[in-house]
């Protein structure tokens, strides 16, 4: 059971991830409305890196923003 | 008058008078009935407001009335306001199920009201009438607060009312502002190049103009959550009654967002105001520790995709704002749902907790009172995916509109700024709190099985009730039933909109670019979601206003008191010497304490002076 709740939506994001990224392959390799058109698979890259800023600005501003409640150390 | 033409008033009744006549009767009626009576009412509601003809025009006004000198449209219908009161009463419906086991009369009350004065607001034609309606929600919401009867919803309550009875007062200002200046109470949206940089150039050469638009833009951006505004919205939303928290989610913010539509389309200052309400909604979402204070952080970051499309105000960029505003109600409200029957299980509201009796050590990942259900799980990712825009769910019909339009608006750092937040969202709420409430607890089930069987079988023997009312069931069922309908079926949606669509989600971009930003975000949410979780409370920017306006606070009202104090001191020392000087001895009035007590400034009293102060500084302007 275990193994399932970890593989099942690590498929399913390795499938999302590859399905758009041949969409925008098949479908979508002519089109440059914007820049970052111009990147292959550019959001699949803005994605994790977007992602990745926004949790680091959010660690940041933990120790700030986050008061601790009485447990232990946080 | 003949049958006919008492057929034809009828047809004509607005909805927001069905809901508040109906809602007295309320208290009247035995328990299970006032749910199924709020239901009936909902359906009346939305029985009338779609009677009437279809119209395209830009105004239909339906009931008309004078006063004065004025005209009063309280019930106008066009496509805009008929959408958002269509979804107003979809969410009372389904709302008023998920209560149906309720048992506090006042609260059904105060719901029905609130639906009543938020379709007012939005099928309301002139400034009186959107003022006496915004003013009904205002109160009726912060009855719901009120109702779950704890020491902080009580002053969670009185701070959410000071909010909006200041919202309320700079509407008011704004209002008479704008009647003085224009002569018409009619709603108009102010399309003559109306820009921050010309408001701002214009408040020295005619303020009377230009305040009217400004005090009205901050009365609704205070209600609109409008960050530093905001701090209401996540404030209140934790603390209300956990069926109250699903109407307010859907209610007060969206009334707020239509008349933004309605009033300020192309205002540039709300593109800015959106970007920022988008990021800062989406970095709090991620801090926070509690559920619902969570979901009421992501309202914040979607209401600021609503606020950057209004600041484009092209036809595109309004129809995404409308479409994602009833979109957000259906997703949200079924979040909201799905949080009160999470508490249900887990036995309280926090994702992480201490837990300090198990193993001897303090850890933070306290198991559940009782195992979530998969079922539950279900029902929740359809909200979580929907606002997260995944393909086939109601969030992504209206989301890449917006971005869209910021896009052919060459507005291209606003594009990928909303696209940022809305990968933060996923984060948040389609990643952090599913896995902490369901994942987590299970990949540690090996540590806490036996606690689990033993808390499960002293649960059972106590004869609590383990299992969530069915009704509350069949309305998270609806919520994502039709989350899933309009995103297999977005036509249904973009028929009611304003605007004709030019713009189809099922096309090759945005699909793309939806499974790729939510693939990218959910690998690195795998790679550093340690840094997502700490048990604690977050501090919000309230607490600015609150230390900086301390210097305000004694200026201003100990200034007052103190005044008012020597007024009435003098006041009763003459009145006393009267006494003596009558009597011929010392007069009988209150102790010393008891003056003392009767001078402490009251929270009643404050209120009276901010409401006051306005009306009077108003009507003295409008003279």
């Amino acid at each position: 059971m275990k193994k399932w709740l970890v593989i099942v939506p690590v498929a399913l994001a390795v499938a999302a991830g590859i399905t758009g990224v041949l969409i925008e392959w098949v479908y979508l390799s002519d089109y440059a409305s914007h820049w970052w058109n111009e990147i292959p698979a550019f959001y699949l890259l803005y994605g994790l890196g977007s992602a990745a800023i926004t949790l680091l600005i959010a660690k940041g501003l933990q120790r700030l923003l986050v008061q601790s409640e009485k447990g232990g150390e946080s | 008058m003949d049958l006919q033409a008492i057929a034809l008033s009828m047809v004509n009744l607005p909805p927001s008078i069905i809901l508040a006549g109906g809602a007295l009767l309320i208290p009247l009626l035995p328990r299970y009935y006032r749910a199924a009576w709020m239901m009936l009412l909902s359906i009346l509601g939305l029985a009338f407001l779609w009677s009437l003809p279809v119209v395209q025009a830009s105004e239909y006004c339906v009931v008309s009335a004078s006063y004065g000198n004025y005209s009063l449209m309280p019930y106008v219908s066009d496509p805009l306001g008929r959408l958002f009161a269509t979804i107003f009463l979809l969410v009372l419906l389904t709302g008023s199920l998920y209560a149906w086991s309720l048992d506090d009369p006042g609260e059904s009350l105060g719901t029905m009201l609130y639906g009543a004065g938020a379709v007012g607001v939005v099928l309301a034609g002139d400034y009186l009438s959107l003022f006496v309606f915004w003013e009904l929600m205002a109160i009726a919401s912060t009855w719901l607060i009120w109702s779950r009867r704890s020491v902080d919803s009580s002053a969670v309550g009185v701070r959410y009312l000071i909010y909006h009875l200041l919202g309320g007062g700079f509407l008011l200002m704004g209002i008479l502002f704008q009647v003085h200046s224009t002569g018409s109470i009619q709603l108009q949206p102010f399309t003559d190049g109306l820009s921050w940089a010309t408001l701002l150039q214009d408040i020295a050469a005619s303020p009377t103009t230009t305040l009217g638009p400004l005090f009205l833009l901050l009365g609704v951006g205070i209600n609109a959550a409008v960050v530093p505004f905001h701090a209401w919205l996540p404030d209140a939303y934790a603390k209300a009654s956990w069926t109250g928290s699903v109407f307010m989610s859907a209610l007060t913010t969206k009334s707020a967002i239509y008349v933004m539509i309605r009033l300020f389309p192309g205002l540039d200052i709300l593109l800015v105001a959106g970007l920022v309400m988008a990021i800062f909604g989406t970095i709090y979402g991620l801090l926070s520790n509690n559920v619902r204070q969570i979901l009421s952080y992501s309202i914040i970051a979607q209401l600021g995709y609503m606020m950057a499309a209004i600041g484009v105000g092209s036809e595109m960029a309004l129809n995404g704002a409308a479409a994602h505003a009833f979109s957000h109600i259906l997703y949200k409200s079924l979040l909201f749902m799905c949080a009160g029957a999470m508490a249900f299980y887990a036995g309280r509201a926090t994702l992480m907790e201490w837990d300090h009796s198990d193993d001897g050590q303090n850890h933070p990942w306290k198991q559940p009172d009782k195992p979530l259900p998969w079922a539950l799980f279900v029902v929740y990712m359809v909200g979580a995916l929907s606002i997260s825009g995944v393909p086939l769910l109601s969030g992504f019909i209206s989301k890449p509109m917006i971005i869209e339009s910021l896009g052919k608006a060459h507005h291209e750092a606003g594009m990928l700024v909303l696209i940022a937040a809305s990968i933060g969202t996923f984060l948040h709420t389609g990643l952090k709190i599913p896995y902490a409430m369901w994942i987590k607890p299970r990949l540690d089930a090996a540590v806490h099985d036996s606690q689990q069987k033993e808390k499960a079988s002293n649960g059972s023997s106590n004869g609590q009730d383990t299992r969530l009312p069915m009704s509350q069931w069949i309305a998270m069922g609806v919520g994502a039933g039709l989350c899933l309908l309009f995103g297999v079926m977005p036509e249904l949606l973009y028929g009611w909109l304003p605007y004709p669509v030019k713009f189809s989600p099922f096309e090759a971009y945005p699909i793309s670019e939806s499974l790729m930003t939510l693939s990218g975000g959910f690998f690195a949410f795998v790679l550093l979601r340690k840094w997502m979780y700490q048990p604690g409370s977050v501090l919000d920017l309230d607490l600015l206003y609150r230390h900086g306006g301390q210097p305000l606070r004694r200026l201003v009202v100990d200034t007052s008191w103190a005044l008012f104090g020597a007024v009435d001191g003098l006041v009763r020392q003459v009145a006393s010497s009267m006494t003596q000087w009558f009597r011929g001895a010392e007069g009988t009035g209150p102790s010393k304490a008891q003056r003392f007590r009767l001078a402490q400034p009251s929270i009643e009293s404050a209120i009276g002076w901010i409401v006051g102060t306005m009306v009077i500084v108003g009507i003295i302007l409008l003279l």
